[in-house]
């Protein structure tokens, strides 16, 4: 039987590549097959997650297969995707260019940088198979190097189905909602994320249209970015917006859901997405989005909500404004999302396509 | 012959409850003309919605019942959300300044469905039914706003199928805003009764829609043999159908004016009764003994302030049997005041005066009796309710 | 209620409505506070100047006084002359980060200023360009009007000519009466301008027949042995949908621009007048006849007689196919049916129906063709009234009668 690992740098709770990861473990667990998944740095508690180290236990024969995916430089999983004699696909989340980082955080600059010259050498292996989470990611791994003929689009697993039975944390549901609309966006803190664009869009929407309204921030506030987090609290701050805005952090998805049911609106003013899972997230929950369509972010949204395809915050707090004030073109527009998700997103759809993409491997 | 399909939460012969005796009669009128197909859960009770029946498809009376299982049944956190509704509930109320138009609930989306899905029962078998055979369908008829099976379902299926009948009552979660929105996204609504209408004018705006409600059995029974003097209620025993406060009242009545008037009482119970010869529990009794006790008691009591349609209270009437309901319901103070057939109450002194009134004067009694059978009759004939539906459906594309 | 269909062009318009308020109202974003780089530079060059200035010490006695200055002005000469390198180098860093921040902030506002102008400018020829195409497009009408005109005008000479050259006295009764025949064709030309004006485009018009071309493959005619006749051809566009369907079919039309177009198109098309040209085909001698926007030109007894001789001219199972404008829409049976000075009466279709089969005609079926579209119509209200309103002004403009000889 083809043994089939899962490789990725890191398994963790609450990051959209740990749960395409696992997604895809559970769907060929499901058809009976021998997966495992292989990580460097493993966070999540469960036995089956094996160091990478030991993968050369479990890949010995030409026809097992590694599925690895890449969004950033990882030296230990190169050298193992090159060295290992077997079929290989690779699943590619896109690697944020090193560009928005300078000046912030040398570490992240080395990890894209890396990310995007090993980029260039996996495009250039001609694999089995380049799986890419959307056209933006794919057809930046034709112009990398990868035939055309073996580059295919399979959206990442999400774990929708597990925030909907989840129970939301009622701390946060009492106390954010109230009468003030909640814009909501969902990312790390990182300055690819556009998030001083969207603090200047929502100031205009609260000091022009509603000044009953809170913007809040959920994403990790990583130590080595620490940087650009004090700039970010300096501009809000400065254009005094303390009480109205929120930076929740890192939260468990029991506060993530919470924070989803408290939305009146989804917005992202991010320049770089590979793919962005919060957008489904918030689709499936018929919260509107309001989105500045960079990259992926248009591919991915589609006509699921409203995408600007130029960065205006007068634009972004108008839009805001028009959607809260319309309750037809709220609910009507969160349809809308939730048609997108059903359509494209759901699991089962992604199930669908990814066994059969791969399945001549299995 | 076309498809019909309609939605409700449970359908099971051993099930009390007015929209799922609704759901049941429109399959039946709707048979001869239509292949109906009556899409719910297998679910029997309505408080945690265990799967109970067995997953598939079930003939019967030459309808197709297909049942689905149920994947989210009452969260047990669903009490802390409802807490929080109502206080909204009651927020927005005292803001309310006008009672031309009902202001709502305006919760985030995702708040509103979370509510509504904990509160169960969902199906996601059902959902994936509707979205691939609800083309299938001239028409899809879906009952009880309220709940999961109807309000997701209903964006499962192409709008212009929809036949919402939303069985309205005057309560806390429908006045949340994705009520509105599933409401005027349906092709027609079809109300109970013109009160019903008229709260949801109030609620939603006009919409497109008509009055139809169901067809009540008019044909008389013979009394039940009980060797004594009784006033009947019939359907589920609960608070929240004013039971408690009837049980409460009648002993009271007992005590301050001695006789051997009993109370009966049919239907599932949910209450603890209490053991004095004065009140006789019978239980879920057949249709027929129904009529029966109907058509024998004195005088049919309906204390309940949350009716959407009380097809008991009809059809207590088509059995000649003068009625004395609360002044809680709407609609059942419609159904008393178009036809003369009883009287209401407010309070024990209310009660106490309607019961000794109609006990004490046999002719205007029997007057009463005469009045609400003929007021069933005229607006209630099965063969109207059917003719309406049809016509309604026979619009459609 | 807009529908799921209607997604993509709800949120472009609502994208428009957006774009529009935010174009008339006051750019909202100048009333947030600058970017606050200045205030960093600020702060680090007041960091960089520490030690410059010494302190007052203004608390301390005045003997105290100067003798804390005296130390302090002491240690900063020495530490100055330490860290001389350091702060002219911190201070060089910090002047390059201004100048380049000025820099940036200035292009900032001449791209700014260069791309308003830009936009500006794009929208004025765009304004200029659409004006144009419009006149161009009126332009084209007369011209092909002109066209028309001269064309007949040109007929008329060649008629003249040849008589005249035959000499006068050996002009025949009949080329006479011919001449003369030409003041009923003066209104041809300006028949083929109302066309093209009113009917549709070629185009148009011949992708709307190509819902014929099934039926007519279905009853397996317009072989070389079952040809098609088309009555009133007009500008041919169903014989050549027919020709490009590799089918046999001719034409008919009496108006003589109409005619020459056609055969310029390399279209079989004979100018004669129907019924009489009918009566001299053999019995069983053709698969179709067919009759696009022709039988509302004459009156009932002559469409009575053209049916007779169809059915006597068809071989079994062919059959004969009439489009004619629906009276049953209220702005077409009232208004748009007189648009056309040729239009006699409107024919409802129950009456063709029973006409058809009274003729002898099998099958007879009448299909309703070309509602208006959805965005005349009136939408979000299902309600019977809007149905019934939607149906009689904006439903089937046209509709087709169709009947088979058994």
């Amino acid at each position: 039987m083809t043994h089939i690992a899962i490789c990725t740098p890191e398994i963790s709770y609450g990051d959209a590549v740990s749960s395409d990861v696992l997604g895809m473990f559970n769907i060929l667990n499901e058809q009976n097959l021998k997966v495992g998944i292989f990580a460097e740095n493993i966070l999540i508690k469960d036995k089956t997650i094996k160091n990478i180290d030991f993968i050369s236990d479990f890949i010995k024969y030409r026809k097992d297969l590694i599925i690895y995916h890449h969004s950033a430089g990882w030296f230990k999983g190169l050298n193992l995707l090159t060295s290992l004699d077997c079929k290989k696909i690779i699943k590619y989340h896109g690697v944020t260019p090193p560009d928005y980082f300078y000046g912030f955080s040398r570490d992240h600059v080395e990890t894209c940088k890396g990310g995007i010259e090993q980029l260039n050498i996996i495009a250039n292996l001609d694999l089995e198979m380049y799986l890419n989470d959307s056209r933006f990611d794919m057809v930046e791994m034709i112009s990398k190097g990868a035939k055309a003929s073996k580059c295919f689009i399979v959206p990442p697993f999400n774990n929708i189905g597990r925030l909907k039975g989840l129970k939301p944390d009622f701390f946060i549901l009492e106390k954010y909602n109230g009468k003030e609309v909640n814009i909501l966006s969902v990312g790390r803190v990182a300055p690819n994320k556009g998030f001083i664009e969207l603090i200047d869009a929502f100031a205009l929407y609260n000091k022009y249209f509603n000044k009953e309204s809170r913007l809040i921030i959920v994403g990790d506030k990583h130590p080595r970015l620490s940087a650009y987090i004090d700039f970010l609290y300096d501009r809000v701050r400065y254009i005094g917006f303390d009480n109205s805005i929120v930076f929740t952090g890192k939260v468990n998805d029991e506060q993530l859901k919470s924070y989803f049911l408290i939305a009146k609106i989804f917005a992202l003013t991010s320049h770089h997405e590979g793919f962005c899972l919060p957008l489904v997230e918030a689709m499936s929950m018929k919260i509107p989005v309001i989105a500045y369509g960079s990259t992926a972010v248009a591919d991915t949204i589609g006509d699921g909500g409203i995408v600007w395809g130029d960065l205006d915050i007068n634009l972004i707090a108008s839009t805001i404004n028009e959607v809260v004030t319309s309750e037809d073109v709220y609910f009507f527009l969160g349809e809308a999302g939730w048609r997108r998700y059903k359509n494209n997103f759901t699991n089962k759809i992604i199930k669908e396509i990814f066994l059969s993409v791969i399945g001549k491997y299995l | 012959m076309k498809r019909i399909a309609i939605v409700i939460q449970r359908c099971h012969e051993k099930v009390v409850g007015g929209s799922e005796a609704e759901a049941w009669h429109y399959a039946n009128l709707l048979k001869e003309d239509f292949k109906v197909h009556i899409l719910t859960t297998t679910a029997v009770d309505s408080e945690r919605w265990d799967n109970v029946l067995p997953e598939g498809d079930e003939i019967s009376n030459g309808i197709c019942i297909k049942r689905f299982k149920v994947s989210q049944g009452r969260a047990d956190y669903w009490g802390e959300i409802c807490k929080q509704l109502l206080d909204e509930f009651n927020n927005v109320r005292s803001k309310s300044s006008t009672k031309l138009v009902k202001r709502l609930i305006e919760w985030p989306t995702a708040l509103q469905e979370e509510f509504i899905y904990k509160q169960g029962p969902y199906s996601d078998d059902l959902m994936d039914f509707l979205s691939e055979k609800g083309e299938d369908y001239k028409a899809i008829i879906f009952l009880t706003c309220l709940y999961p099976t109807t309000y997701f379902g209903m964006f499962h299926v192409p709008r212009g199928k929809i036949i919402f009948v939303p069985t309205l009552h005057d309560e806390p979660p429908i006045y949340l805003s994705v009520y509105k929105y599933v409401a005027k996204r349906s092709r027609i609504i079809l109300w109970n009764t013109e009160s019903e209408y008229r709260f949801g004018r109030l609620l939603w705006g006009e919409l497109p829609g008509c009055v139809v409600g169901m067809g009540v059995e008019t044909k008389e029974s013979p009394p039940a043999e009980l060797n004594f003097p009784y006033i009947l209620y019939c359907g589920r025993i609960d608070i929240n159908k004013g039971c408690a406060q009837l049980i409460d009242y009648f002993l009271k009545f007992k005590k301050d004016c001695p006789s051997d008037l009993c109370l009966v009482l049919t239907g599932d119970n949910r209450t603890k009764l209490p053991t004095t010869k004065d009140i006789v529990f019978k239980g879920n009794v057949p249709e027929v003994k129904k009529l029966e006790l109907m058509s024998g008691a004195s005088i049919f009591i309906m204390p309940s302030p949350n009716e959407s349609f009380s097809i008991v209270t009809l059809e207590a009437m088509a059995q000649k049997t003068p009625i004395l309901a609360s002044n809680g319901s709407e609609v059942v103070i419609e159904h008393v005041k178009k036809s003369d057939g009883g009287l209401l109450y407010s309070g024990y002194e209310g009660f106490k005066t309607g019961i000794n009134f109609i006990l004490e004067n046999k002719h205007e009694a029997k007057d009463m009796g005469e009045k609400g059978r003929k007021y069933v009759i005229k607006n209630y004939n099965v063969g109207k309710i059917f003719k309406k539906l049809k016509d309604r459906i026979e619009s459609f594309d | 209620m807009a529908s799921p269909d209607d997604t993509k062009k709800y949120i472009e318009d609502l994208k428009k409505k957006i774009r529009r308020e935010v174009k008339t109202s006051p750019s909202l974003s100048e009333d947030l506070p600058e970017n606050n780089i200045y205030n960093y530079l600020n702060k680090a060059e007041q960091y960089a100047r520490i030690g410059v200035d010494v302190p007052s010490f203004n608390r301390l006695s005045a003997p105290r006084r100067a003798a804390y200055r005296w130390a302090t002005k002491f240690l900063f000469k020495v530490l100055k002359v330490i860290t001389i390198n350091q702060r002219q180098y911190n201070l060089s860093v910090l002047d390059t980060f201004r100048i380049n921040i000025n820099d940036h902030n200035s292009l900032k506002l001449r791209s700014a200023a260069a791309k308003t102008q830009f936009d500006t400018r794009i929208s004025e020829l765009e304004l200029n360009l659409k004006q144009q195409n419009i006149e161009i497009c009126e332009l084209k009408k007369v011209v092909d009007y002109l066209k028309y005109s001269l064309t007949q005008l040109g007929q008329k000479i060649n008629d003249i000519y040849g008589n005249v050259f035959k000499g006068a006295e050996k002009v025949s009764r009949s080329e006479l009466q011919n001449l003369a025949g030409e003041i009923n064709h003066d209104l041809d030309s300006l028949y083929v301008f109302l066309e093209d004006n009113f009917r549709g485009s070629r185009e148009e018009i011949k992708k709307r027949l190509h819902v014929y071309l099934p039926i007519i493959k279905k009853a397996n005619i317009g072989l070389k042995n079952s040809p098609i006749l088309d009555i009133g051809c007009g500008r041919g566009e169903w014989l050549e949908l027919l020709g490009e369907n590799n089918l046999n079919a001719k034409g008919l039309d009496l108006n003589k621009v109409m005619v020459k177009m056609c055969r310029e198109l390399g279209l079989n098309v004979i100018e004669s007048e129907a019924l009489s040209f009918l009566k001299n085909l053999s019995d069983c001698s053709l698969g179709a006849v067919t009759g696009f926007h022709l039988i509302e030109h004459n009156g009932f007894e002559f469409l009575i007689k053209l049916l007779v001789e169809i059915l006597r001219v068809l071989k079994p199972g062919g059959l004969v196919i009439f489009e004619t404008p629906n009276p049953g829409n209220v702005l077409v049976g009232s208004c748009n049916f007189y648009i056309d000075p040729t239009h006699f009466k409107p024919l409802p279709s129950p009456l063709i129906k029973l006409v058809l089969e009274s003729c002898g005609f099998n099958d007879v079926n009448i299909i309703y063709l070309h509602p208006y579209e959805d965005v005349f119509k009136i939408k979000n209200d299902y309600s019977e009234t809007s149905k019934r309103f939607n149906d009689c002004f904006y439903g089937p403009q046209d509709y087709v009668a169709i009947g088979y000889k058994k």
